[in-house]
């Protein structure tokens, strides 16, 4: 090798190692200047092209849907679960509200004369004594009484004196004088015994003594002694305090369930811890529309005169339901558009239920309808598992499509239906380890549906307590003929699976299906 | 000109002296007054305006207050973005300035701005603009410890609330302290609606009766006898009895009392947030919260000055216990980053002698590198550059280069002196000045391009600037003042120190080593030259992929000494349930031996700058030092262990740090570090997209957890009015809702003054009588008639789904996704996720998702620094071409900052480092130094050269392999030394481990790994080079 050629030949390495350091640099500089992609911009650009084919999105608040969950005993202990059992018992609902105690109207009574007179001696002398039917209440002179009296005393006396007397009549109409006379007597409101007073002394009883019509409590008495009275006086009224009344105020949208004859109880700040029981009465006819309020009679039996007239009362009416299942209050789940009930299987597996829940009975629902007596369920906690059923859902297969989406909705209504894939696997069942997935994808005819894409999803949600996270495989399958779909999975795990098969054909989905199935071989 | 600097200096030792000595005084006062942090305030200027509704549910807070604010702030001058969020009971927004916008005048603009719509909001919402702080200024918190369990939970707050609190407010720099936890007491009228209807009074006339039942009036002066006496109505409630006996009404006489409508009693308020220590039970907590932009451990030790002041005060058996303390932190970084500086400065001594092999020669460098690093603090203090890991790492950065003039300098004037045997003294001093002036301007220079190559640096923006300009800052100055040094004390130094017996440099054992082996491989390799060029291609090529291969992050987490558990529930938590849980999860994190102390929240405290919702926990971690775990453990097993441990149903894990996350919450509202912003019209749309994005992510292996904020899933009761129904009553809505409000919901409607103490009063049903949906179907509507109905007679109650937080950025609504990732390679992760998410996630119209989080910083970083670099190596180039007048020298000499990143990008992998901007940083330092070794190597060459030609004998190439071999390895030693300087004083931090040494490690390790293959391509690739030049010159006859 000449001189020359040894020069130039290092010349050209030397440009040759310029243009390639240049090279390699720039290369490197470009990548790198083009590498990290402005994700804020590409957002921004799908955007766009998104808007161009999506309709508005009309979506209601899709829930998640329900998902079964697992939670091992640490956990469920970690979060205070508490298991409860759905029960079948005899059940009463109860109204509150406000009432008065009235006197039982049926055992009411005034004192009154029939006949204008001077009070000479009150016996029942204050209101609020007790008086017993019979006892004498006040004295009284009445000269038409007396007058009455003497009358009938005289015709008495004719009476005798006309009784052997055989004119035809006389005696006859003697006795009749007398009839009239005691008659009169009668309905001037004398008693028996008085009159027999009367007949034993033969003389006139100037102060006539008056007894007390009614066992009870003078709530009233303007008998004083040497008061004048006409028939218009009100002297007593008596009230028969052994049972009683309450008047309730209902509410109007109450009114219905309440009929006579259901129980009641009452409780008077008078008598804290103390509840009387009784029962309903009758319905008034009419609203009281000040109030706008019904009132229900009440009526309680008050045999040691607790209950006064007058007296303010709580009132809860007990409303009979008869036999309902029954799940303590904190069990159920309002989640806000369903009501749930989380039934506990054993084995730390909790399922969601949705159920009808009927009335709050004390710290109890009523459910009406979705659960069967006897099945366990968590009563405390829901909270929790509610959001861990919604997460694992969240992280596994089950979600609902996109909102608004166009294809996702296609894929959602009637394109769910234009196929129907059938899941086999080789071997059957699936086990731990690797694991040929085969879908059979047919039209509605039956026939068999070639050229789609067809994605089978696994999923199992994580499982802490086993040190195992959530696990997913998914296979991509190729299509081998006749609607046959086959791919090549390997599964983490054994045990329950989620698996997901997508078909699309031509970006459109043709069919989704989700099953579960269960994979042989340990954790 | 800089010789005559030098020349000047060296004949005024005094006046040098003295200067040196005036500037390093000031250095020293300066070091000592500059404040202290561990990483520079990066957060936004923000303005946060908290608005309290009470009782209303987000939407309607949404649609009345936060959107006309919102809309309104939107306009506002410099405003950069405005983010909202909406609760149940309260709305806050966040006004972001642009940077550089002064606080106050911000404050100003938007109380000006909040004043335009003052009209439009309802009547009593009053928007309240926050403290002058953001949730980064958490600088500490406490809790209440009553160890003789005697007090209950509203005393210890009413303690917090009325002394702890007012006590500790007085600390300058605190701008707020914020209760946490506990109950509030207050006077509760609970009455029996039945009642009420037996006797006929309305809710309404209560709440009249006793909102009038307790205040006291002046009555002006009565002057008797001479004297003034001051007339006073007394009325305040002076116990409960008082307000039992708030008269109704008068009924025939008999006056109907509040007792007998109901029970009056103490009971807590409506609690928004509760607090738990260790997992013993509930407590009260506080937290300190500092004003912006000031310091954290001056704030800090201000504090703990005062609680420890006002200990004496607090009851028997209470005690005020940290519950997080970020001293520690800042202490333990700026511990760790002065033992590396003192560690470098030694190691970098030691090489100095070792290469020197001569004591007091050696004393030269050894003494301007301190005297350097002093000096950069005077500036520092002025430019209000804290003390941070930043600006000290700045420094450490600087060192191997601040000595390199020096090195030089000393390493020319010793050979000199040395190749002269025994001058006299006047010789001497001539000998000496005239080496230093001869190296004196190139070495000038080669600073120059060390400084003006890092000055791009300073072109970063917003958070990655508040960042690293400290860093370049100190970094800058250092080396400036160490060229300044260089010819002026260096010089007289030099003459001072450099004399006795000096051995020449062949006697110097490491010189002889090092030549030995250099010598024969730099031979081989000008023989086969091609062969040597094509094995560096290959090597360039092949270690240039390992950049995609490496991942990336906007900064390396920094170790805390804390952590933060932040797991979130679903929305529409009880506070009963949230509270067992938050206990249960903090025995939980207490029985880890590596535990100090757990300080566990759930919700939110009373600041403007706390929006947690009550699904969200916010569990203070405090632990203990490295030193006493158990062996074997790390942070992120730690992490790891608890987070298995700490699985509860329903709860998604998020761990961060207190700062890290703080800061992330406050700059872009995302707690993770890489989030996902998800924006449209509607919440039921955002929120069924952000389950999909969280459906689609939790695939990846990348993913500790996920998680979709569930925007419209709180839990409602509707009221929803019968208008023809309620029109049979007489009835509004207004009046139904008058029942809602104060019944169901109880009103705080008057305030008790006790003392220094004021407590609220509610009036509101007994809970009896509104606990349930059935219960509440029966609050009762007074009618004009003045009967008193049910509200289900003109209303239906059901319950349903909305709503449970409003997120509103820039007017529009937006949920989170929260990602939680086991990696730091957050840039591949979201690459990798958006492609995935392009290709599963079809988005209706109108909706978009963004990456947010940290993540957002490292995008716009990345942005910025590709423009950057391109400025950096054109600058380079320019100082180059400057320095040679050549385009092919300034050309080949724009490798060696090719070959140093290879050697960057090795060790970075190796050592598993994510490109960051901390990493970036690092390289463009490294970039520098790399050219600097290079200037350095062709300068000697050029002598080299110059010697021969200056001969006057025409050249042939033999001449010029041998001028090469002469300058190469000849002055071998001046580069070694250079070298290994930067190199050996940048190893003590790639073996730190304490705290603050996460974030230094990255920017250090492209340095190092870059200064090892630069200075192999500095030593054989550019005599290869230049030889190569020179002889095609030689042929053309250029040279």
């Amino acid at each position: 090798m000449n001189e020359e050629t040894k020069v130039i030949t290092y010349r050209r390495a030397f440009l040759l190692t310029l243009f390639a350091l240049v090279g390699v640099v720039a290369v490197s500089a470009w990548l790198w200047w083009r590498s990290p992609l402005n994700l804020l911009i590409h957002a921004a650009q799908q955007t766009s092209t998104a808007s161009t084919d999506g309709e508005p999105s009309q979506t209601t608040p899709a829930e998640t849907p329900l998902a079964p969950i697992q939670l091992s005993p640490q956990r469920m202990q970690s979060i205070g679960v508490k298991i409860g059992t759905v029960e079948s018992k005899t059940l009463s609902d109860e109204i509150r509200s406000y009432g008065t105690v009235q006197p039982n109207e049926r055992h009411f009574a005034y004192v009154q004369t029939r006949f204008a007179g001077w009070i000479r001696q009150v016996y029942a002398d204050a209101t609020g004594d007790i008086v017993r039917k019979g006892e004498p209440l006040f004295t009284i002179y009445s000269p038409d009484l007396v007058a009455s009296e003497r009358e009938y005393l005289l015709a008495k006396k004719n009476a005798v004196a006309l009784q052997q007397s055989s004119v035809d009549g006389v005696a006859d109409g003697a006795a009749s004088l007398v009839a009239a006379a005691k008659a009169r007597l009668q309905q001037f409101d004398v008693s028996d015994s008085e009159i027999a007073k009367l007949d034993g002394t033969g003389e006139s009883i100037a102060d006539l003594t008056f007894y007390s019509p009614a066992s009870g409590y003078v709530t009233e008495r303007n008998a004083l002694p040497n008061m004048y009275v006409q028939p218009d006086t009100k002297l007593y009224a008596i009230a028969d305090l052994s049972d009683v009344w309450v008047l309730a105020q209902v509410f109007q949208n109450d009114a219905g369930k309440i009929k006579p004859g259901d129980p009641a109880e009452i409780t008077l700040d008078a008598y804290p811890g103390q509840v009387f029981r009784g029962k309903v009465d009758y319905l008034l006819p009419q609203l009281d529309t000040a109030t706008r309020t019904l009132p229900v009679r009440l009526v309680f039996s008050n045999a040691d005169v607790k209950l006064r007239p007058g007296m303010y009362v709580n009132v809860s009416l007990k409303l009979l339901l008869g036999r309902r299942l029954v799940v303590p209050d904190s069990a159920v789940f309002h989640s806000g558009t369903k009501s749930l009930l989380f039934t506990f299987t054993g084995e730390g597996n909790i399922q969601p239920h949705e159920v009808e829940v009927g009335p709050h009975v004390g710290d109890q629902f009523v459910i009406t309808k979705g659960i069967k007596a006897g099945e366990q369920i968590v009563t405390s906690a829901n909270f929790l598992i509610d959001s861990e059923a919604q997460l694992q859902a969240a992280a596994g297969a089950f979600v609902p499509p996109p909102p608004g989406a166009g294809q996702a909705v296609a894929m959602n209504t009637s394109a769910q239906s234009q196929a129907n894939a059938e899941l086999t696997t080789q071997p059957s069942p699936p086990q731990k380890g690797t694991n040929t997935v085969r879908v059979k994808l047919t039209d509605q005819a039956g026939k068999p549906v070639a050229g789609a894409q067809v994605t089978v999803t696994f999923f199992m949600a994580a499982m802490p307590a086993m040190g195992m996270a959530a696990m997913k495989t998914v296979v991509q399958t190729s299509d081998k003929g006749a609607g046959i779909y086959e791919g090549i999975g390997s599964l983490g795990s054994g045990g329950t699976w989620q698996v997901t098969i997508t078909a699309a054909q031509n970006s459109q989905t043709i069919a989704n299906k989700q099953l579960t199935i269960n994979a042989a071989g340990g954790m | 000109m800089i010789s005559r600097v030098i020349e000047w200096c060296a004949h005024n030792r005094f006046l040098v002296f003295t200067g040196v000595l005036l500037l390093t005084l000031t250095g020293i006062w300066s070091m000592g007054h500059i404040p202290l942090d561990a990483l520079p305030d990066i957060s936004d200027v923000e303005v946060i305006i908290h608005t309290n509704w009470e009782g209303e549910p987000p939407n309607i807070i949404e649609d009345q207050v936060t959107y006309p604010i919102v809309t309104a702030l939107l306009a506002a001058p410099n405003v950069k973005a405005v983010r909202a969020q909406t609760m149940f009971n309260d709305s806050y927004v966040f006004v972001i300035f642009e940077d550089g916008t002064d606080i106050y005048w911000a404050r100003s603009r938007v109380v000006e701005y909040l004043q335009t719509i003052a009209g439009r909001l309802p009547a009593d919402v009053h928007p309240a603009i926050g403290p002058d702080a953001t949730g980064a200024g958490w600088v500490y918190e406490y809790v209440l410890v009553d160890h003789t369990h005697k007090y209950s939970l509203a005393d210890l707050r009413s303690l917090q609330d009325w002394h702890l609190r007012y006590q500790l407010e007085t600390v300058p720099g605190v701008a707020e302290v914020a209760s946490m936890g506990g109950f509030v007491r207050q006077y509760q009228v609970n009455l029996d609606p039945t009642k009420l209807l037996a006797y006929a009074i309305p809710l309404s006339t209560v709440i009249d009766r006793v909102k009038s039942s307790t205040n006291e009036v002046g009555g002006r002066v009565l002057e008797l006898s001479g004297t003034r006496y001051m007339i006073r109505g007394l009325g305040y409630l002076k116990s409960l009895a008082d307000l039992e006996n708030v008269p109704v009404m008068a009924k025939n006489g008999t006056p109907v009392l509040i007792k007998d409508l109901g029970r009056v009693s103490f009971g807590p308020d409506m609690r928004e947030g509760v607090a738990e220590w260790q997992g013993e039970g509930e407590t009260v907590g506080g937290i300190v919260v500092m004003r912006y932009g000031l310091n954290a451990l001056t704030v800090i030790n201000g504090v703990k000055k005062k609680l420890a002041e006002i200990k004496g005060s607090l009851p028997p058996g209470v005690d005020v216990v940290s519950g997080y303390d970020r001293a520690g932190l800042i202490q333990e970084s700026i511990k760790t980053l002065q033992r590396d500086l003192l560690e470098e400065a030694v190691i970098v001594s030691l090489v100095i002698i070792i290469f020197l092999f001569h004591f007091r020669s050696a004393l030269i460098p050894i003494i301007t590198l301190p005297i350097a690093v002093t000096m950069a603090f005077i500036p520092m203090y002025y430019l209000h550059v804290s003390s941070n890991i930043m600006s000290l790492g700045g420094l450490a950065l600087a060192i191997g280069v601040l000595v390199d003039a020096a090195i030089v300098m000393v390493e020319n004037g010793y050979r000199h002196l040395s190749e002269n045997a025994s001058p006299n003294e006047v010789d001497r001093r001539r000998i000496l000045i005239d080496a230093a002036k001869q190296v004196g301007p190139a070495l000038f220079f080669s600073l120059v391009i060390i400084v003006v190559s890092f000055l791009p640096v300073f072109l970063l923006e917003a958070q990655e600037g508040r960042m690293f300009k400290p860093l370049a800052w100190t970094k800058t100055l250092a080396v400036g003042f160490s060229s300044f040094l260089a010819i002026t004390l260096v010089p007289v130094l030099m003459v001072m120190f450099i004399k006795g017996k000096l051995r020449p440099e062949s006697a110097n054992p490491i010189s002889r080593i090092t030549q030995a082996v250099y010598l024969p491989v730099l031979r081989f390799c000008l023989r086969y030259r091609k062969t040597t060029l094509l094995l560096n291609l290959a090597f360039l090529a092949l270690t240039f992929p390992l950049m995609f291969k490496l991942g990336s992050q906007f900064m390396p987490p920094l170790y805390e000494g804390s952590s933060l558990y932040m797991p979130t529930s679903l929305p529409g938590i009880s506070i009963v349930q949230a509270t067992t849980l938050l206990q249960e999860q903090d025995r939980i994190i207490r029985s880890f031996p590596e535990v100090e102390n757990v300080f566990g929240t759930v919700g939110r405290s009373d600041s403007a700058t706390d929006n947690a919702p009550l699904d969200m926990y916010d569990t203070t971690v405090m632990l203990k030092p490295r030193e006493q775990w158990p062996a074997g453990m790390t942070y992120e097993k730690l992490i790891r262990e608890m987070d298995e441990k700490l699985q509860f149903p329903g709860l998604s894990n998020t761990w961060t740090m207190p700062v890290e996350n703080r800061l992330d919450m406050a700059l872009t509202g995302i707690k993770t570090p890489v989030g996902m912003k998800v924006q449209g019209p509607s919440l039921e749309g955002i929120q069924q997209l952000g389950t999909q994005v969280q459906q689609i992510l939790s695939g990846l292996s990348q993913v500790r957890s996920v998680f979709a904020e569930r925007v419209s899933q709180g839990f409602y009761v509707n009221v929803e009015v019968n208008r023809p129904e309620a029109a049979k009553y007489g009835l509004t809505i207004a009046d139904v809702q008058a029942a809602v409000s104060s019944g169901m919901g109880g009103m705080n409607i008057a305030e008790n003054v006790e003392g220094r103490e004021r407590y609220p009063i509610n009036v509101r049903y007994e809970r009896d009588f509104r606990d349930n949906l059935d219960e509440l179907q029966r609050v009762l509507i007074a009618t004009p008639s003045g009967a008193q109905i049910p509200i289900e007679q003109v209303a239906t109650l059901s319950f349903s789904r909305g709503p449970a937080m409003i997120r509103d950025e820039d007017g529009q609504l937006t949920g989170y996704v929260y990602i939680d990732l086991n990696t730091n390679d957050y840039g591949g992760f979201v690459q990798h996720a958006s492609n995935l998410l392009q290709q599963k996630l079809s988005l209706p119209a109108g909706y978009t998702y963004q990456w947010s989080g940290e993540y957002e910083f490292e995008l716009r970083a990345r942005q910025r620094l590709k423009l950057i670099f391109p400025i950096v190596f054109f600058v380079i180039f320019m100082l180059l071409y400057m320095v040679f007048h050549s385009v092919t020298e300034a050309t080949v000499l724009i490798f060696p900052t090719f070959y140093a990143m290879t050697g960057g990008l090795i060790l970075q992998w190796l050592l598993n480092y994510n490109f960051s901007v901390a990493v970036w940083v690092g390289y463009i330092a490294l970039f520098g130094i790399a050219v600097e070794t290079g200037v350095v190597m062709v300068v000697y060459l050029h002598e080299a050269l110059n010697r021969r030609l200056a001969t006057g004998t025409p050249l042939k190439h033999e001449d010029i392999e041998a001028a090469v071999i002469e300058g190469a390895v000849q002055r071998l030693r001046p580069k070694l030394m250079t070298v290994c300087a930067v190199l050996a004083s940048l190893i003590p931090i790639l073996w730190e481990t304490g705290i603050g040494s996460d974030v230094m490690k990255p920017i250090a390790a492209p340095i190092v790994g870059g200064m090892i293959t630069s200075t192999i391509h500095v030593l054989i690739l550019v005599p290869v080079f230049f030889a190569l030049m020179k002889e095609r010159a030689l042929r053309r006859g250029t040279l």
